[in-house]
């Protein structure tokens, strides 16, 4: 059984629809990278998922679970989890603080600021820090641990390397790597189509809203996803 | 190879043909109710303008500009005081109102440099304290003598029928000289660009609008149809005592009809209006019962139907009544 | 003159009891609750009931009102509030001036035009001083006040930084959407802050009217904006400005109390603007912090 079922979301900005009927699952322990150029529906559908943004029809379900009623809080609390592009940390307040407030869901599970710490060790040393003094790789590293505070069974990950330094993005593959082995569902959203390629358990490429390929990385080439990034569906003759 | 269909282009409709007659009917009844009603109904009939003034104004400002302001009483107020102003130095009392008027413009305008820069909120209750401010300083006039007031008496020089007529029809063209001004300001580029603000004030800014210029043409105009309301209402009511014009109760009026009528459409503005001045005829004695009541009905309306009732009714018919925007219709060949 | 200061910062002290939880409740719910100097009235009234007529002594019964408050926050923040606030940022304005509206004439018909006064309850401390040296008499109550609104500002800034809750209301302010996110209930967070406030809000003044609501909200609004966004201690500052302005301009002319007040709140919106680039032709450009 799947961790994370979305069946046929549509979403929309205003009369501009951004997601037509989108459907994928997350198994456990998985991680299913979501590609596409910019614009490309991407962020919509996560935040859709998420309950950040509100989908005008389809479903989701965690862990058997539907949770498509639910309000972001709520499905929050049911164990989803997302961190957002741009991280969006409260600046002002330290790392530990940051890190309590992910804490919200109030659901048991293995996660502590010591744990987080054990996972991200460059952290540690920054507890008192001001979220907003922290480099990017930092607080992307606080991001990801503000979500596991609320012991969740799936991550959602949006533009995880953005702006990002290659050793920053190398450092926060090898944690997401250890949170596969841990069983969560990820689905992670990537601009680098061969980090992707090289990391994913699978791979599923957007166009304006309309899935253009669904692919194991061993199934598919650079091409391939390059090419569905930019509405070629395969199976279409060029 | 020629088109298979064509397109026209037309703001009219069944809607709004159907609605310019009835306005242009009440309008007609309106003028006639000297003859018609005496003149108690025409003092009625100014209040009923006035009430349209306030509301299409205030409506103007809170659902085209996005500006809602707790103390649209400055406007009205002032304008009573400077036609009492005036009028004590001389000036005809019609004159004095038109004066007063085009003084509301201006201190709409010099309001506007600063108020304009305050957020929603602050903006709704920094007006109120300008509103205040004017209300306290007209009370330090001798002329006024505080609270006690004083009255328009150089009116005195018509007499009484005549005055009551000619107030009714000096309220009613400007009544029409305003809404007119306003469908023009919203058929304009003007009106383009307050849709757009209306609509989604970030994405206007980043096409280009000048959203504060535009702005501050809705707030100017809107102070001069609110001044020119408060003038009119000193000119049927005669006396001017400081409170009855500066009080928050014309606020709760504004806002009730506003929101029972429909933020942001003309159509409604004028139906709360009309609403109103039906529920202040039956129910105003009751007092404070009855702002209690005025003021449930609008935070129900504001909750539960913040469309108000033309939200519900626009919708359902063909076309607009008061239409500012355009129909496209495709037709085949 | 040493009184005339001395009196103003004590009266500013008032205003920043007052300015407190509009300041706290905009700073959380980015909503100006324009029934809040109706809820004050309200209180107050509330204490006058319990004193007056049920002979509840007035410590008892500040703790029966604020629990009273509370719910009545809680009521308020989920019948209209939320509703509103969902609608846009003009609802929660309009919804909320309708309420100070219902409520300022409810009290009205309830409790009639009669001012009303606290001081029978608190007996001799109505003209109870400390002296100071000078032979300078300052109120006991004025002091009292001052002290406490110095404690309501300690406190709830304590709170703010130093407490989950405190946490839990900064993120929701900050950013409404990465907090649902993290499964903060936004709306309660809110809800309680709202509660909190509407308990804090109490007055002992020494009379009121029915419609003395709006003028609270006025001095209370007047010394947010004077004192600046940022930390409750402006606030503070605001109220003493506002205090002083007032004192001021009263010296001068009899009734130019409450116009000293105003003339401080406009000066405080030309100094904004002057931050944002002073010049006239500026102004008539654009006038405006993005």
């Amino acid at each position: 059984m799947s961790t994370l079922d979305v069946n046929h979301i549509d979403a929309a900005h205003g009369q501009l629809k951004a997601v037509h009927g989108v459907s994928l699952n997350v198994a456990p322990g998985e991680m299913l990278f979501l590609l596409g150029a910019n614009g490309a529906g991407k962020t919509t559908l996560l935040r859709s998922i998420a309950g950040d943004h509100r989908a005008y029809s389809g479903d989701v379900s965690l862990a058997g679970a539907d949770i498509s009623a639910l309000p972001a809080h709520l499905r929050a609390r049911a164990g989803l989890a997302l961190v957002p592009e741009g991280r969006r940390l409260f600046p002002q307040m330290s790392v530990r603080e940051n890190l309590t407030l992910g804490a919200a869901t109030a659901r048991d599970g293995p996660w502590s600021v010591d744990a987080v710490y054990d996972a991200f060790p460059n952290l540690a040393r920054l507890d008192r820090s001001p979220a907003g003094k922290l480099s990017g790789g930092e607080q992307q590293a606080v991001a990801i641990g503000r979500a596991l505070m609320g012991n969740p069974k799936a991550i959602l990950l949006d533009e995880v390397s953005l702006g990002l330094s290659p050793a920053a993005v190398d450092l926060a593959y090898a944690a997401l790597a250890k949170l596969r082995e841990m069983g969560l569902a990820l689905l992670v959203v990537e601009q680098d189509l061969s980090r992707a390629l090289r990391t994913a358990d699978a791979l599923i490429v957007m166009c304006e809203g309309h899935v253009t390929l669904r692919a194991k990385p061993a199934e598919t080439s650079l091409d391939a996803l390059a090419a569905a990034s930019f509405g070629h569906i395969e199976g279409e003759a060029a | 190879m020629t088109p298979r269909f064509q397109l026209t282009v037309t703001r009219s409709s069944a809607t709004s043909r159907t609605t310019n007659g009835l306005m242009l009917c009440l309008a007609v009844l309106l003028a006639l109710s000297p003859w018609l009603f005496g003149v108690g109904g025409s003092a009625r009939a100014v209040a009923l303008l006035v009430y349209v003034l306030l509301a299409v104004m205030w409506n103007a400002l809170a659902g085209f500009a996005g500006l809602v302001s707790i103390g649209q009483t400055l406007f009205f107020g002032t304008a009573a005081y400077f036609t009492v102003r005036l009028a004590d130095a001389g000036l005809d009392p019609y004159l004095a109102i038109l004066a007063s008027i085009v003084l509301g413009a201006v201190l709409g305008w010099v309001t506007s440099l600063f108020m304009l820069s305050l957020k929603e909120g602050e903006f709704a209750i920094g007006m109120w304290v300008l509103s205040s401010l004017a209300h306290l300083c007209v009370n330090l006039d001798p002329l006024i003598q505080g609270e006690t007031g004083t009255s328009l008496i150089s009116l005195n020089a018509y007499a009484n029928a005549s005055r009551t007529s000619f107030t009714l029809w000096l309220a009613l063209a400007v009544t029409i000289a305003f809404f007119v001004l306003l469908v023009v300001l919203l058929r304009s580029r003007t009106g383009a660009a307050i849709t757009a603000i209306r609509d989604d004030e970030a994405g206007a800014r980043s096409i280009g609008v000048d959203v504060m210029r535009t702005k501050r043409t809705v707030f100017v105009l809107a102070a001069a149809g609110t001044a020119a309301a408060g003038a009119l209402w000193l000119a049927s009511n005669t006396n001017f005592q400081p409170r009855a014009y500066f009080g928050v109760h014309w606020t709760a009026y504004m806002l009730f009809m506003v929101l029972v009528g429909g933020l942001g459409r003309i159509e409604g503005a004028i139906i709360g209006a009309v609403l109103f001045f039906v529920i202040e005829t039956w129910f105003g004695s009751y007092g404070a019962w009855y702002l209690v009541g005025l003021g449930a009905i609008a935070v129900l309306f504001a909750l539960f139907l913040p469309k108000g009732l033309w939200g519900w009714i626009g919708p359902r018919l063909p076309g607009e009544a008061i239409p500012t925007g355009y129909i496209v219709e495709k037709k085949s060949r | 003159m040493t009184s005339q200061i001395i009196n103003a910062i004590l009266l500013g002290g008032y205003y920043a009891l007052l300015a407190t939880g509009l300041a706290f409740m905009y700073s959380v719910m980015r909503i100006i609750n324009l029934a809040h100097g109706t809820l004050i009235v309200l209180a107050a009234y509330a204490l006058w009931v319990l004193g007056e007529r049920l002979s509840i002594p007035l410590p008892a019964g500040i703790v029966v009102v604020a629990a009273a408050m509370f719910a009545l926050g809680m009521a308020l923040h989920h019948a209209v509030l939320a509703r509103a606030s969902r609608g846009g940022e003009l609802l929660p304005i309009l919804a909320t001036f309708g309420v100070a509206i219902i409520l300022d004439n409810l009290i009205f018909q309830v409790f009639g035009a009669d001012s009303i006064s606290l001081a029978p309850l608190v007996g001799d401390l109505t003209w109870a001083s400390f002296e100071l040296p000078g032979s300078l008499f300052v109120g006991k109550i004025s002091v009292y006040i001052l002290l406490a609104s110095v404690v309501q500002i300690g406190l709830l800034e304590w709170m703010l930084r130093h407490t989950g809750l405190g946490h839990r209301i900064q993120a929701t302010s900050q950013d409404r959407a990465t907090a649902a996110l993290l499964g903060i209930d936004t709306a309660r967070t809110a809800a309680i802050a709202t509660g909190v406030i509407a308990a804090t809000a109490m007055g002992l003044r020494a009379a009121w009217g029915p419609y003395s609501g709006s003028v609270q909200l006025l001095f209370a609004f007047e010394a947010v904006v004077i004192g600046g966004a940022g930390s409750l201690w402006r606030v503070l500052t605001g109220a003493l400005v506002l205090a002083f302005a007032q004192s001021l301009a009263a010296s001068i002319h009899p009734q130019g109390f409450l116009i000293g007040g105003h003339l401080a709140f406009l000066a405080a919106v030309f100094l904004r603007l002057r931050g944002a680039g002073w010049s006239f032709t500026a102004l008539l450009k654009s006038g405006v912090r993005a």
